[in-house]
């Protein structure tokens, strides 16, 4: 079995066709997110990393960090000495499957942000910090990945909103629903039949979560706990 | 109207009744095969509805793929062929599209527009609930045109809280689409579309297919880009690329097969 690529942080080279007819222009790119990019005006000046979501790298890079995220911990969960034993032999395919889907996504986002705005309009690695999960246990990997999933799921479907390009909307519907299954599938190895975490899907609409970012990344966020970094995003659109 | 009394003129019970003892006989020889002989699907019935116009057409569309699906899952209710280790999952599925319709059929009013409105029979999946192994071919079927068909309507919807609300729906959709996939997976495994779909029968091939301006499930090209090129050497397969990304599927490619089951007519029922 492959272990999955680490984060790769290499510029990916000749992807001139990325985005190309996003139409961002260079304004946009030079308001882009940069790590700790301090602002002494600013609520949020204290913050390691800001995402400006006025305008489309915000939103991307807000994606991009919680695809690091996701890449890292199932990473982390096939890399673990104890990963034959702890799962099935199912179990461990639908693993090695989300390990690969999270890395493609952390991967194209990447080179997608540095295609349309070059090397500074995408943010650094994020430094994960899984303390708090047992990476022996069967259970708390699966919840933890199952908040995980749910969370992504969430994170997107609320920040569709603030897409302004179509190009990048479409790419973010293409990825969210995959993220859905995952949590879908991971919830039916914890529980028959579940489909997601509880109070996830409303009981009255069957409607999923629609987070804002200040509700995953920001204090108390459901992603926060295992970032090192904080995360500040600024300039939310009001509509 | 016309066209629908003389279709279901082709339904009689005999009709039926004789189709249903020919699919049983022709089991082994596979679903598509059996679907293509019959005679009563008619491909785009739907896009002959009054959806209305901008936003409100988006939800009128939303709105006829939910009674589609909520008409299937209570159908498939009344065949009980559902094993007992899948009903739970099966009465979570028609209570949430009933969900959505009620959810739908709000907006649009709460808009000053009028819903479409169907019935249960106004939908026909005959063919396809002879056997449970057929109704999760369907099943999956459904879920995963209704996946691609939010997906396709994403960049349509101008409407804000229209765009959240359809993407909180697209996602539930998603995770129905990855549940009842683990049924129909030998090993149960997978609850995403892979490069491929072996076996698909000719009613459901479609979901996996090209649209007008949306790619085939087996996609590989994001942003432009080759991504089994871009990515050479990072140890992802062709089909690890395909399914970490869903495609979307415009209107008209929906309703073709949509069209399949839909063998009644907006308008004339009394939905609430």
């Amino acid at each position: 079995m492959s272990t999955p690529p680490l984060p790769d942080t290499a510029a990916p080279t000749s992807r001139r066709a990325f985005f190309k007819r996003a139409g961002l222009g260079l304004g946009a790119v030079t308001a882009a997110s940069t790590l700790a990019a301090c602002d002494s005006n600013d609520n949020d000046d204290d913050a390691d990393v800001r995402l400006d979501f006025s305008n489309d790298f915000g939103v991307l890079n807000y994606a991009y960090a919680l695809e690091q995220l996701e890449a890292a911990f199932y990473d982390t969960v096939v890399s673990d000495g104890a990963y034959g034993s702890t799962f099935s032999t199912d179990e461990r395919a639908i693993l090695d499957d989300l390990a690969k889907h999270e890395a493609i996504h952390r991967d194209f986002l990447r080179a997608a942000i540095v295609q349309a705005g070059g090397e500074s309009a995408v943010i650094g690695a994020l430094t994960p910090n899984f303390g708090s999960v047992n990476f022996a246990s069967r259970t708390s990997v699966l919840t933890t990945s199952q908040a995980l999933e749910d969370t992504g799921v969430g994170a997107y479907n609320g920040a569709g909103r603030y897409i302004t390009s179509d190009d990048y909307l479409l790419v973010a519907g293409k990825i969210v629903s995959v993220e859905a299954r995952h949590a879908s599938v991971i919830s039916g190895l914890l529980a028959n039949n579940a489909i997601s975490g509880d109070n996830v899907v409303t009981s009255d609409t069957a409607l999923d979560l629609a987070l804002e970012p200040s509700e995953v990344v920001g204090r108390g966020g459901r992603a926060t706990p295992f970032i090192t970094e904080t995360i500040a995003v600024i300039n939310i659109p009001s509509s | 109207m016309n066209d629908l009394i003389t279709q279901f003129g082709e339904l009689s019970l005999d009709n039926v009744t004789s189709r249903r003892s020919a699919l049983r006989r022709t089991g082994q020889i596979g679903l598509g095969a059996a679907i293509a002989a019959l005679p009563f699907v008619r491909p785009g019935r739907a896009s002959a509805q009054s959806m209305g116009s901008g936003d409100v057409a988006v939800l009128n569309y939303a709105l006829t793929l939910e009674y589609l699906e909520r008409s299937f899952y209570r159908q498939v209710e009344d065949t009980n062929l559902v094993p007992a280790g899948a009903q739970g999952l099966f009465t979570r599925l028609r209570e949430d599209e009933e969900a959505h319709v009620t959810l739908l059929r709000g907006a649009i009013s709460g808009a000053g527009a009028d819903p479409v409105d169907y019935t249960d029979d106004d939908f026909t999946f005959t063919p396809f609930l002879s056997s449970f192994a057929n109704i999760a071919t369907l099943a999956q079927g459904l879920e995963d045109t209704g996946v691609r068909a939010y997906k396709g309507q994403a960049t349509a919807i101008s409407n804000k809280d229209y765009l959240t609300t359809a993407l909180q729906i697209h996602s539930v959709e998603a995770r129905h689409a990855a549940a009842i996939r683990r049924l129909t997976e030998s090993p149960a495994v997978q609850g995403w579309v892979p490069r491929d779909q072996p076996g698909a029968p000719a009613a459901i091939a479609p979901v996996y297919g090209a649209g007008n301006g949306f790619p085939s499930e087996d996609n590989v090209t994001q942003g432009g880009v080759d991504l089994v090129s871009a990515f050479d050497g990072k140890g992802y397969t062709r089909n690890d690329i395909t399914e970490a990304f869903d495609e979307g599927l415009d209107m008209q490619a929906v309703l073709a097969i949509a069209g399949q089951f839909i063998t009644g007519d907006e308008g004339d029922g009394n939905d609430a």
